[in-house]
């Protein structure tokens, strides 16, 4: 059983190790270069020229950056579809699990063979990519802009054990999803969609609530991190956008609330004049707004998940797709006896 | 006499179309069964019922004294081989064999040589060039060479020319007489089947119409032509169908006892009397049966 699975699956299986593995040496050579080029950059400056670093460092590498980013994360996809979706869908659909299911191996012990290799193989891909990848990024992720710390969204899911626990559920639905449909395409269709789908609403509105955020309020008299006015459509202006949560957060929510501490509506229309001035001589007129602001009682409020809880919601998030990976596995092996 | 297979009130149901009903079958062991029926009888749904790959809606069947496909010892006891006669097209034809060697533990690859070289198959050959009729051989092969107790093939010979249909039988008898294997066999070409079965199962319409040896079945049955009278008269026999002109009466009967020598009594071939049965069958439907 084992021979017949590594036979079957060696052509795919090589396709996807065959892209990862060259990624891997393209990273091993040029990752020693690169950390030579940050070590350099903080000689130079000693962590305080946040400018310098983002322009002649982070910058000039950050096609590659998001193309690995990227990479990690379309892995389940490719994964789920390629591997996880013709693994039972494709013998329904050639008519062969007349032939392998009338071997003297029950269906059972052949999904158990299939699942258990093809599942080690996801596991061994993803924490090769992880790994490979963070290693190359560790770099150019410590001198990313404060929106793209790995606490986002898009960092996050391509950081970190999170995304063995999307491989493994990427499989298993895949698996699932022929075995219901018993015809590849239709699988890897089904397969992507919700995949898509998955990965695009778990960090909307499941990864938020995994803890309570941290919140934070405080009187905003200085313009240093005044980043805009929060404008709606009409005009009206709903607040202020300040960069107040500490570095490396994961920021929820960011509104400024009036003396008593409700949210504001809308702000008088003075306070238009907070805005982030066109020319240093506004600066003195932004300075006078916002201390306005201060004195009439507004202030911001941020909501956000600190940085440190960044293996505890990767921990988390892997246990939570782990379990659904299970079930998934355990309805296949359900739904696979002759019916 | 042993039973290799028995179903009793066997049903099986796709959605809302019964595939099979209320069918009771015994099949004996140590024989080449033929099963034969009208397109839509049920003969491929009671024969997947049989090696397992279907689950029974209603009814029950036992094959080889177990339950089809319960464990890998049943499973190592029964060959299969599918209508659509599949194999994976990216693998060899040895890979095949090897597939067949590691999945059976009573796989026996002298047999497995000795059909392919007699069927002048290239061990070194993707699966997916082959022809239908080469397909057929090696399927036939992985089936007969895991040595089964029981041989269940599903209108093999549909894809195949006369003269490989002729070759396949030919290499299907030489791998099963000698193991003493049972063998189920469902065709619609009644002249192959005579070719090799001994034992023929007529189902129409999920029924069992006509079961036995085929010798006594020839024995039994007789086409009678006379004068023209009521056949219900006739004693010492059954009537199976009946064809009347002006002035001359057409039976074919089953006689228990010598008949009247009035009648010009002749043997009847082995098409003639399965054709006999399966319209004598849609003759005696009642409308609402017909439209189910």
């Amino acid at each position: 059983m084992i021979w017949l699975t590594w036979r079957q699956f060696r052509a795919s299986a090589s396709a996807v190790f065959g892209v990862l593995g060259a990624v891997a040496l393209a990273l091993a050579i040029t990752g020693p270069n690169l950390y030579r080029e940050y070590d350099a950059l903080l000689t130079r400056c000693a962590r305080t020229c946040i400018g310098d670093a983002y322009d002649h460092f982070f910058f000039p590498h950050v096609g590659a950056y998001f193309g690995l980013i990227l990479l990690v994360t379309v892995l389940p996809v490719v994964v789920g579809m390629f591997w996880g979706a013709p693994l039972i869908g494709r013998e329904f659909e050639t008519g062969t699990h007349d032939l392998v299911w009338q071997q003297s191996v029950s269906r059972r012990r052949w999904l158990a063979v299939k699942l258990g290799l093809v599942g080690l193989a996801t596991i061994a891909a993803a924490a090769l990519t992880v790994v490979a990848v963070s290693w190359w990024s560790h770099p150019l992720d410590a001198t990313a802009i404060t929106g793209l710390n790995r606490m986002t969204p898009i960092v996050f899911d391509a950081r970190g054990i999170v995304v063995i626990g999307h491989s493994a559920f990427a499989l298993t639905l895949g698996a699932a999803a022929g075995l219901l449909l018993r015809r590849t395409l239709p699988a890897m269709a089904v397969t992507f969609a919700v995949l898509v789908a998955v990965l695009i609403l778990v960090p909307t509105f499941v990864r938020p609530h995994l803890a309570a955020p941290e919140r934070l309020e405080s009187a905003i008299t200085t313009n240093e991190r005044v980043g805009g006015l929060d404008l709606a459509e009409d005009g009206t202006i709903r607040g202020l956008l300040v960069d107040l949560g500490p570095p490396g957060a994961w920021m929820l929510g960011n509104e400024t609330v009036d003396a008593t501490g409700h949210a504001v509506v809308a702000l008088p229309a003075w306070a238009a004049g907070c805005a982030p001035p066109d020319s240093p001589m506004g600066e003195a007129v932004q300075q006078q707004c916002l201390q306005r602001l201060a004195a009439e009682g507004y202030r911001q409020s941020v909501t956000y998940h600190p940085a440190e809880r960044f293996w505890l919601f990767q921990a988390y998030e892997t246990v939570i797709f782990a379990i659904v990976s299970l079930l998934l596995a355990w309805f296949c092996f359900v739904w696979i006896r002759p019916r | 006499m042993t039973a290799v297979m028995r179903a009793a009130g066997l049903g099986k149901r796709f959605g809302r179309r019964w595939a099979l009903s209320e069918c009771t079958v015994d099949i004996p062991a140590g024989r080449v069964v033929g099963l034969v029926g009208p397109n839509g009888a049920g003969k491929t749904t009671l024969l997947r019922l049989a090696v397992g790959q279907l689950q029974p809606t209603t009814g029950g069947i036992e094959v080889l004294g177990g339950r089809p496909a319960a464990s890998a010892a049943q499973l190592s006891r029964v060959g299969y081989v599918a209508q659509s006669t599949p194999v994976y097209s990216r693998l060899t034809v040895e890979e095949h064999l090897m597939l067949g060697d590691r999945l059976n533990p009573r796989w026996c690859w002298k047999t497995a040589r000795a059909r392919l070289d007699s069927a002048g198959l290239d061990p070194r050959q993707r699966a997916g060039r082959l022809s239908g009729g080469q397909r057929a051989q090696l399927s036939l092969t992985l089936a007969v060479a895991k040595r089964p107790d029981l041989l269940v093939l599903d209108e093999p010979l549909s894809a195949l020319d006369p003269l490989v249909r002729r070759e396949f039988l030919q290499g299907l008898m030489e791998s099963t007489v000698d193991a003493g294997v049972s063998v189920i066999v469902s065709s619609h070409v009644i002249s192959d089947l005579e070719r090799i079965c001994d034992h023929l199962v007529i189902l129409v319409a999920s029924r069992v119409r006509l079961a036995g040896g085929i010798d006594e079945l020839l024995a039994s049955h007789r086409q009678l032509v006379g004068p023209r009278r009521d056949p219900a008269t006739l004693p010492g026999a059954e009537v199976i169908t009946e064809r009347h002109t002006e002035r001359q009466t057409t039976l074919l009967v089953r006689a228990h006892q010598p008949v009247d020598p009035a009648w010009t009594v002749s043997e009847v071939g082995l098409e003639d009397l399965v054709l006999a049965y399966m319209k004598a069958d849609a003759a005696n439907l009642s409308p609402m049966e017909m439209a189910r």
